[in-house]
């Protein structure tokens, strides 16, 4: 497998995520007709990510957390190269994600947020097989990958189903596998344990943070909404309200920065949050 | 390479768990050539001063015209469908965040279309060589050089589709109308001839005349490339001419939704 060794430097190589003055606005336009006739103004802003520094280093695990519409997805989907920032640069391994868009895709796993979007006439196995064969895995690769991710997330009685008969968590859980096909050095998980029941959410936080994060040496950005589970597993926290980074840092330093050294991160949460 | 083949693997899958709509596209193909065999029964000898041309028989002329438009709907409206239904079931997300070029991954999702079309083409020709066409004079090679350059201009065309698609996210039903008229205007089903002179001018403006003309003469009266020189340089050069621009204006369609951040939406 790749070890993700990009050209440049060891040094940047300590940081695989780097994110530099990162803007992102969104404009959304009524229909023109409709503002036509009603002079609506012709467009709406919104600012999902509003100057954005963070770094990530080699090995650690940055959990990402915020409110509804705060721009969690939109900053991971930029790092998967699937929107364009405004201005700022982000980089996956010192691959810039605009001009090396391809070089930084080598270098990810993806898990979206969205586990609908599988092919639902097709079983588990053969979604994952099509992936597994666009991520360059022979076929002894694949049928061993799939193997393992299957024995990880318990999916191997459900591999042989159509995937439309799965339920929500089984979705969740084919998503985690397919994230981790490629072996990626660096992983971008948007609410990894969403719809997932307690003991599935504990065995894949016991895997992501034991397994991926300690023992592979992986980068991980993990948006989600469980502040325990944040808690628990992060390395680090960064919590975004409205596109803005309101404090970044590991537990311990975002109590100081709160000014409460016993708080939970429920407290340091909506302490950032309110102001 | 392998990567395309498993966009067609993947497709054929899903396009086979429809069972009944999978066989019913194949007995379609073979209503269609027995509707036309029929109808060119009781047209008789009465075309025969417009299809002289083409060795004056109205059934093996729109023989070629249907497997014709068959295939290059499939390059067009294949490459359109696909797109759109990856948008639907929002499975572009994913897709895209795997090490391929976004334009790369927008064209084999048209590959198994194209493919399909292709067969659904061979059989339209063997069914019509069952029910008394007479291919036995056709130039193969022209035939090859005609379709080759066909599919590249239609291909661009439903590249360009796809771009609308892209960011209009539905094209239906107008894509399905104009490429219709495409085909209708260019002759598939009725020598351009008979139209009013309008509509004859316009369709010299359309890719489809000339491939309708120039596939009729190489199949039906053996025309040699030679022969059909005219045609194939009005052929290349729709194909130089719209090939590099549907590219063009993918990149722009890819890169304005990837700034907007629709390209994954619905
Ligand atoms: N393509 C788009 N066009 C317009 N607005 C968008 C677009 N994509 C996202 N937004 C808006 O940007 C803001 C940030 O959205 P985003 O999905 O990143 O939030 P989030 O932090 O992931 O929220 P959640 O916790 O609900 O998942 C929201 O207000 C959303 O409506
Ligand atoms: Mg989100």
């Amino acid at each position: 497998m790749r070890n993700g060794q990009g050209p440049i430097g060891k040094e940047l190589m300590e940081y695989p995520i780097q994110i530099s003055h990162l803007n992102k606005n969104f404009y959304s336009k009524p229909p023109w007709c409709l503002s036509a006739i009603f002079s609506l103004p012709l467009k709406k802003i919104i600012t999902a990510c509003d100057g954005i520094n963070l770094t990530i280093r080699q090995g650690k695990l940055l959990g990402l957390v915020g409110p509804n519409g705060s721009g969690k997805t939109t900053l991971i989907r930029i790092l998967a190269t699937i929107i364009l920032p405004d201005s700022g640069s982000a980089s996956i391994n010192g691959f810039d994600v605009v001009k090396k868009g391809l070089e930084a895709r080598r270098h990810i796993g993806l898990v979206t947020g969205e586990n609908k979007n599988f092919y639902i006439r097709l079983t588990g196995r053969q979604n994952l097989e099509f992936y597994a064969a666009l991520y360059n895995l022979s076929k002894a690769q694949m049928k061993e990958k799939i193997k393992y991710l299957a024995n990880v997330f318990e999916l191997s009685e459900y591999l042989d189903n159509m995937f439309q008969e799965n339920s929500q968590g089984v979705r969740q859980r084919f998503a985690l596998a397919r994230g981790l096909l490629n072996d990626a050095p660096v992983l971008l998980l948007d609410e990894p344990t969403k719809n997932l029941d307690p003991q599935m959410a504990q065995r894949v936080r016991t895997f992501i943070r034991e397994e991926l994060v300690k023992k592979r040496n992986k980068t991980v950005l993990m948006a989600s909404h469980f502040l325990e589970e944040v808690s628990d597993i992060s390395d680090e926290i960064a919590i975004l309200d409205r596109g803005r980074l309101k404090a970044q840092g590991t537990l311990e330093s975002l109590r100081r920065q709160a000014g409460d050294p016993s708080a939970d991160l429920k407290e340091i949460y909506d302490f950032f949050i309110a102001t | 390479m392998r990567k395309i083949f498993s966009f067609i693997k993947r497709d054929f899958l899903i396009d086979t768990s429809y069972t009944i709509s999978f066989c019913i596209r194949w007995v379609g193909i073979a209503i269609s050539v027995f509707m036309f065999y029929y109808l060119s029964g009781l047209i008789g000898g009465k075309g025969e001063g417009y299809l002289l041309k083409y060795g004056g028989n109205y059934f093996s002329f729109v023989l070629i015209g249907l497997v014709a438009a068959s295939y290059l709907d499939s390059a067009v409206n294949g490459l359109i469908n696909s797109v759109s239904r990856e948008h639907w079931s929002g499975t572009l997300e994913p897709l895209l965040a795997v090490p391929m070029k976004t334009m790369g991954i927008i064209f084999s999702l048209g590959a198994y279309n194209l493919m399909m079309g292709f067969l659904a083409a061979g059989f339209f020709l063997f069914l019509g060589a069952i029910f008394g066409a007479d291919f036995s004079s056709a130039n193969l090679l022209s035939v090859l050089v005609i379709g080759l350059l066909a599919t590249v201009s239609f291909l661009s065309v439903g590249i360009g589709a796809a771009a609308c698609i892209i960011i209009l996210k539905k094209g239906d039903p107008l894509a399905g109308t104009l490429t219709n008229l495409m085909w209708l205007l260019g002759g598939a089903y009725f020598p351009v001839t008979v139209f009013p002179q309008p509509l004859q001018k316009l369709a010299m403006f359309l890719p489809s005349t000339y491939v309708f003309e120039g596939l009729r003469l190489a199949f039906l009266k053996g025309y040699s490339i030679g022969m059909l020189q005219d045609i194939l340089v009005v052929l290349a050069g729709f194909a130089v001419l719209l090939f590099p621009l549907s590219l063009f204006v993918l990149k722009k369609a890819i890169r304005y939704t990837k700034k907007r951040g629709t390209i994954v939406f619905a």
